[in-house]
């Protein structure tokens, strides 16, 4: 019950957030190519990291905020990167797969010019 | 279910090849105490496992060492890309060639395949999470004999990252078996398994 209401706390938090970053200009725009994949690198590494962390500290607030934090910037990055250079996830497929199916042009990450 | 992501954990942009630390290095993809072993390893105990936070950390690390075992991929191939029959004499790449030209194959550095039995799931939430805290130090440890090798700063990079990770995961399984003793007899431990005993 507990875990519930935490549970949708966090998701209308979550979902606050981002109507509110929908509106203001996003950093990742000014970013070239190289830059955006190192930013999406970073960010992640912090997701993955605090997700391993929430794993067996699941009631630590500042993680908690810590992992929201990362995650949104993350997801933003995602569809930017999507939108700008071809997808890095099946879920940011649909950003630049309306003419071709980018998905297998841009090199792979162990390719020259891949990430 | 799995979804692929188009990019490394962490870049590997190696310039200047070297089959010989090549054929050192591909021990982390397919050796004893290389990646692919510990990725399988917490993929398979995680099922049996009782605890939520321990099951969950089983499926994450064992999703990140899928990512560290593409890593240690990336490095061999861009170590090995594009050589010579010349360069693949002189350095004592042929035995690996001859059987798999430069493709990627999971093997030790002595050329032993890789095999299953460099893991265990033993349905004993206690004896697998000691399993994982010495699988995190013994990779680790070849971690540190790999470096000790290695003279090329690109390739260095990319292995002090995966060193690092180990020291990390250590911790949280370290955590993982105080949350599985906090929940057992502590006057005695092995009373009860709580992965098979009701």
């Amino acid at each position: 019950m507990n875990n519930m209401s935490n549970n949708s706390m966090m998701n209308n938090n979550m979902m606050n957030r981002r109507m509110n970053n929908t509106s203001s200009r996003t950093p990742e725009r000014t970013m070239n190519r190289q830059q955006l994949m190192d930013h999406i690198n970073e960010v992640s590494f912090a997701v993955d990291e605090v997700k391993l962390y929430l794993d067996t500290h699941p009631c630590d607030q500042d993680a908690l905020e810590y992992f929201r934090e990362m995650s949104q910037k993350r997801n933003r990055a995602l569809k930017e990167y999507a939108a700008a250079y071809g997808p890095l996830t099946i879920d940011t497929a649909d950003e630049s797969c309306a003419e071709r199916w980018n998905w297998i042009n841009e090199p792979w990450p162990w390719q020259e010019g891949g990430c | 279910m799995w979804n692929y992501e188009k990019r490394l954990q962490y870049p590997v942009k190696i310039t200047q090849t070297n089959p010989k630390i090549a054929q050192v290095i591909i021990t982390q993809f397919g050796g004893p105490d290389g990646e692919l072993s510990a990725s399988m390893r917490y993929l398979a105990q995680r099922y049996t496992m009782p605890y939520k936070e321990v099951t969950g950390i089983l499926t994450d690390i064992g999703t990140e060492e899928l990512a560290h075992l593409e890593m240690i991929c990336a490095i061999v191939y861009q170590l090995t890309k594009d050589l010579s029959p010349e360069e693949i004499e002189r350095s004592g790449f042929a035995p690996y060639y001859v059987d798999h030209t430069l493709a990627l194959w999971p093997q030790a550095a002595s050329g032993t395949p890789w095999s299953a039995t460099t893991f265990q799931s033993k349905g004993d939430p206690i004896t697998d999470l000691h399993e994982d805290l010495a699988a995190e130090q013994k990779a680790r440890t070849t971690y540190d004999n790999i470096l000790r090798l290695v003279k090329d700063p690109e390739v260095a990079d990319p292995i002090r990252f995966l060193r690092q990770r180990e020291i990390v995961h250590y911790q949280r399984f370290g955590e993982s078996l105080r949350i599985v003793q906090d929940k057992l007899d502590s006057k005695n431990f092995y009373a009860f398994n709580p992965e098979f005993d009701k």
